[in-house]
């Protein structure tokens, strides 16, 4: 599995570009990121909808690259994604 | 609008109440055809027990005027001004996403001994201070809202946030930022939740845009008074001293100046436009509500100078009065000013100079009103 990840907004306007080979984990890490980017999750968590007042967080851009080679590409807010994750993304 | 599906954040579900406004709501229910207004006031009633739960933070804060059926303001100023309820909650996040975090410092208790947390401690009590004192505003929400605040967000984390029920702050990387509990950044925080509890204003395009304005406009409000400048004294940054050590730039706006505050190979430059014929459209920031901010932002400096003193007197209750006022989460920037014009008038009189100069104001940077 091949995650991209690209952000945008913030208050700074600015976001990160990060790209994680699976791969190249140790086998834990590489099913901690199978399991945060498993292309279902990710579905159920575009559904989500931000605090309607929230403001200055991340929209996140994430492309997965599953290991059969079919791309799925997701566009989700940094407030409907579980803090596991987030911790994840900053760790890699 | 969608009435239909369900919100989810902060791993929880619930339902409509949460997307839909309660004064839009309100709004529903007294003008919808009968379905509509029949299924808003059951949302209304819903409402209603998750605010007595607490479970968590009302969006709207509005409330009908009595002597004008069909007219909502906050009730900020409908009521009667409240005495101010200052309490402060600080939580360390440890570097990790999880909100709010460990209880670092709570009202009253002496300083914590960790930076940033003693930073976004007493800088909450400064735009406390300021809505109290300035615009008897109790807090946030205009009732005694506890301010919770969670410093060390994340790793590198290069952002602060108001998520709809407190602030959280990052440290940076060291890099690009080095900190985000400075002043005017943590009153930019805050008013984002003034907003939020005014009415709000939907964080998409022209709307989106006026909410991060009015969020630099109080910031750099809080700044002004607590360091008793004059609008010729002022420096009009937002978050002066965050960028990195090597960065080339000053802060991470400037409302005297648009797109001047940085220019960095990596940090890129400072996007703003201060003219709507610069305004930049794209898809990125949600619709580049960080970008366009710097039009209305430049108006309100440009009123400021155009009247003198200091900044938070006449001209920031005029912008405060129209935050109050709006009942529009979707205005656009020209509906915005007209807002503005209105408090100007209703404070100062049709023809005031304070009138005259607003409209001249929004006239420079392409706005007619
Ligand atoms: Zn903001
Ligand atoms: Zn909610």
């Amino acid at each position: 599995m091949i995650v991209k990840i690209t952000s945008s907004g913030g208050l700074p306007g600015m976001g990160i570009d990060k790209t994680i080979d699976g791969g190249r984990l140790p086998a834990a890490m590489q099913a901690k990121l199978q399991a945060a980017f498993d292309p279902a999750v990710l579905r159920r968590l575009e559904q989500a909808t931000p605090h309607p007042g929230a403001a200055d967080m991340h929209d996140y851009r994430v492309t997965v690259t599953d290991d059969s080679g079919a791309v799925h590409r997701f566009k989700l807010s940094e407030a409907s994604m579980p803090a596991e994750t987030l911790d994840l993304i900053d760790d890699l | 609008m969608c009435m239909s599906s369900d919100c989810r954040h902060f791993g929880h579900r619930h339902s409509i109440q949460c997307i839909v406004p309660p004064h839009m709501l309100k709004v529903l229910a007294l003008r919808g055809d009968d379905a509509t207004a029949k299924m808003a006031k059951a949302l209304l009633q819903q409402n209603e027990k998750l605010r007595e739960e607490r479970a968590e933070q009302p969006v709207g804060g509005m409330v009908a005027v009595q002597s004008a059926p069909g007219v909502f303001v906050s009730n900020a100023l409908a009521a009667a001004p409240q005495p101010a309820t200052l309490k402060r909650e600080i939580f360390d996040g440890g570097q990790r996403a999880t909100l709010p975090g460990t209880r670092l410092r709570g009202e009253g208790d002496p300083p914590s001994g960790d930076a940033s947390a003693d930073a976004a401690y007493d800088g909450a009590g400064d735009v406390f201070d300021l809505y109290s004192a300035e615009f008897s505003r109790n807090s946030l929400d205009g009732n005694g809202l506890t301010l919770t605040a969670t410093v060390h967000h994340r790793r590198n984390y290069n952002n602060a946030f108001w998520d709809g029920r407190q602030m959280a702050y990052g440290d940076g990387d060291g890099r690009i930022f080095q900190t985000f509990t400075e002043l005017s950044v943590i009153g930019h925080e805050m008013t984002h939740g003034v907003v939020q509890f005014s009415g709000g204003l939907d964080y998409q395009g022209q709307s989106g845009a006026l909410n991060e304005s009015i969020a630099d406009v109080f910031g750099s409000l809080v700044l002004q008074r607590k360091h008793g400048q004059d609008v010729g004294d002022a420096d009009w940054l937002v978050g002066k001293g965050i960028l990195g050590p090597t960065i080339n730039g000053v802060a991470l706006r400037s409302l005297k100046a648009p797109g001047t505050a940085y220019s960095d190979v990596l940090l890129g430059k400072d996007p703003q436009p201060y003219h709507m014929d610069l305004f930049v459209t794209t898809t990125d920031d949600n619709g580049g509500v960080h970008i366009n901010s710097g039009i209305p932002n430049h108006a309100f400096f440009l009123y400021c100078v155009y009247l003198g003193g200091n900044a938070w007197e006449r001209p920031g209750q005029i912008w405060y009065r129209a935050l109050q006022k709006l009942n529009n989460p979707m205005a656009t920037f020209a509906e915005w000013a007209a807002e503005t014009v209105d408090a100007a008038i209703e404070l100062h009189g049709m023809g005031s100079l304070e009138m005259v100069m607003l409209r001249r104001a929004w006239k420079l940077v392409g706005i007619a009103v």
